[in-house]
């Protein structure tokens, strides 16, 4: 029976095991271009040589549609980068494949290529390095990057941070402090409790209520705000609850206040264990893209917010984003989209160590 | 750990505005919930009136109901098991290093359990049934990712109820000579028989919650089977997100009522959970 229970547990491992590989597996491989002669490929990184292709690829009417030559000049670098993709007939990727096809497969990959693309190229992409490149924040596949997306999922953390901490963690404290087991607090506790289990879809949905369908970062925050605040209310509530009841009585016997006490001797006792949860919670929140789909909405995001009404986009959303595209290689790029969440995750999450004096047990989950 | 006695009297001016100040926090965080329904019934009243509307939408709940079923019910099975093994032999390898794992699991986000669905599990699902109408989008591969992703959810609820069961009632069971196996199964799985059912619930919301995977794998249509794409509620959201929403309309009102739905609907299996939890 025992047996049983351990193939259960080996079964799930298994099926992690198999995510985690298929995640690492797509995000490298083969890929087969078309090739257009007149594209240097990659795309130049530098302004002149930008403005210099764009010239010789774009005939004269693709130039009067993109503005003309003269407009070209005053255009960004990168949108001189994503007008060099679409306009200049970037290379097309024809079929992409997974890193352990491309490893045990190579010959059979090399003859499809021989025979259905045998003017492009066949090259071992490794998609990771391309959207870590900072100069890609394109709309189209090979162009894609991640920067945009990391800078906006950390901006939405702070954001909604800012926003619900204070009022998260003075509910926390009124509960462990001041809610003496009355009705009201269980009422409360109970609200916190249907709080954490709202599908956080509905905070989008209700943030997009809020503020009328304008697709904006400060949208964004209210969503994810609404989502941190049950893990705020419970962060500070287990932190307040970890501090022994003879700090309290010491203080109190000394003649000191009840604020005074709390302000003084129990919140920088608790404060540690308070903020390791809270950046668990935040973890959570980073890898959650439901509660911002409807307030950053499908809306193609290129740039990294610079104020609170800008457009935005976030690891997560963006995931979404290549993963339902149907063309060959934006799996691929979901897949290391993924490997790039994780790190940020576990960076993120391995920083909430540090504040706990003691080392994190795991035998909890 | 009682702490909650500490006399109060002797507040001072300070005392009583920070305690004012926490009331009113609290207070505030309560409304919240309250404040969320509110503007989703509102929102969503031309669509609460006609039936019409009403009919679209109703099946997509349906499917999201089902994908959250056969979710827990792929999941049920594998989250007992774990949870019993992680209760009789706690301090084994191999339970310390499914800890491990199911405490990564749980904060794997569901949009990379979506990318699974679309990626690994229709494929391998259109392999072994060799059926080749499951061209891509379909019920039963979310609901797979959804089972895999609630397991560790159900698993730490399962563990806390039968942590909470009575230990006496199981050494009393060894002492008249019946295994330690047995007595788990016929006396504590019993004695915890309405937390395993809160675990399943809880489950259960956080299946019906989930949006990225159905959106990802599911697909769009009506339902015929399990086996071909079907839109749910997180799917209609996504589907009236990519135009744009003018009020008025009955999309805009209709991701509304989809909110609304997914809220009564999760609410109602927690409140189930939080039932069950008590009658322990």
């Amino acid at each position: 029976m025992t047996l049983v229970l351990r193939f259960l547990g080996l079964g799930v491992l298994g099926a992690l095991l198999v995510l985690g590989f298929s995640v690492v597996d797509s995000s490298l491989g083969f890929v087969s271009y078309e090739i257009d002669e007149r594209v240097t490929w990659p795309i130049p990184t530098s302004r002149d040589d930008l403005l210099i292709g764009l010239e010789s690829l774009l005939s004269s009417e693709e130039l009067t549609q993109a503005g003309g030559f003269g407009t070209l000049q005053t255009l960004s670098t990168s949108d001189l980068r994503t007008l060099y993709g679409t306009f200049g007939r970037a290379p097309r990727i024809r079929r992409a494949w997974t890193g352990s096809e491309s490893f045990f497969s190579s010959t059979a990959i090399r003859e499809w290529h021989q025979e259905y693309n045998p003017q492009g190229l066949l090259e071992f992409k490794v998609w990771l390095a391309q959207i870590l490149t900072p100069q890609n924040r394109g709309f189209f596949v090979l162009s894609e990057g991640i920067w945009p997306a990391i800078w906006g999922s950390l901006f939405i953390l702070l954001l909604a941070t800012s926003l619900s901490f204070l009022l998260g963690f003075g509910t926390g404290l009124y509960l462990g402090e001041l809610g003496q087991g009355n009705r009201w607090s269980k009422f409360v506790e109970r609200n916190v409790f249907f709080l954490a289990g709202v599908p956080p879809v509905v905070f989008g949905i209700f943030g997009f209520a809020l503020f009328q369908g304008n697709m904006s970062l400060l949208a964004g925050g209210v969503a994810v705000a609404l989502y941190l605040l049950p893990g705020a209310i419970v962060a500070t509530y287990d932190g307040i609850r970890s501090v022994p009841i003879e700090i309290r009585l010491t203080g109190r016997s000394l003649g000191l206040g009840w604020w005074r006490v709390t302000q003084d001797w129990v919140i920088p006792q608790a404060w540690p264990h308070i903020l390791s949860d809270y950046l668990g919670y935040l973890v959570r929140a980073l890898g959650d893209a439901a509660a911002l789909l409807m307030v950053s909405g499908m809306v193609l995001v290129n740039q990294s917010p610079r104020g609170l009404n800008d457009p935005f986009t976030t690891i997560p959303i963006q995931i979404f984003h290549w993963a339902v595209h149907p063309e060959p290689g934006f799996r691929n790029l979901a897949a290391s989209g993924i490997l790039v969440l994780f790190i940020v995750m576990g960076g993120l999450y391995s920083i909430s160590g540090f504040g706990t004096r003691k080392r994190k047990k795991y035998n909890e989950f | 750990m009682e702490f909650r006695k500490v006399p109060r009297s002797g507040d001072g001016f300070s005392d009583r505005l920070a305690s004012r100040f926490l009331a009113i926090c609290a207070g505030v965080s309560v409304s919240l919930l309250g404040a969320i329904f509110l503007v989703l019934l509102v929102r969503s009243f031309p669509i609460l009136v006609s039936w019409s509307s009403l009919e679209v939408l109703l099946p997509y709940a349906g499917v999201t109901i089902l994908t959250g079923a056969l979710g827990t019910f792929f999941g049920f099975g594998p989250a007992l098991g774990l949870s019993l093994y992680l209760f009789e032999y706690p301090q084994s390898l191999f339970a310390r290093f499914m800890m491990r794992v199911l405490h990564i699991a749980a904060r794997v986000p569901t949009v990379v359990y979506g990318f699974f669905a679309l990626t690994v599990v229709t494929p391998l699902l259109s392999t072994i049934l060799g059926d080749y109408r499951l061209l891509g989008y379909n019920t039963l591969s979310p609901s797979l990712a959804t089972g895999l992703l609630i397991i560790p959810l159900m698993t730490k609820a399962m563990l806390e109820s039968l942590g909470r069961a009575d230990r006496n009632l199981r050494l009393t069971g060894m002492s008249l000579g019946i295994s330690s196996f047995t007595g788990l199964v016929t006396l504590v799985v019993p004695a915890a028989r309405w937390g395993i059912g809160a675990g399943v619930l809880i489950g259960f919301s956080r299946g019906i919650g989930q949006t990225m995977i159905s959106a990802l794998a599911g697909g769009s249509g009506e339902f015929v089977s399990l086996l071909q794409p079907a839109q749910s509620l997180a799917g209609f959201i996504v589907s009236s997100s990519t135009g744009v929403l003018s009020p008025g309309t009955p999309e805009y009102s209709g991701v509304f009522f989809a909110g609304l739905l997914l809220f009564t609907l999760s609410f109602g299996a927690a409140a189930g959970a939080k039932i069950l939890e008590n009658k322990e």
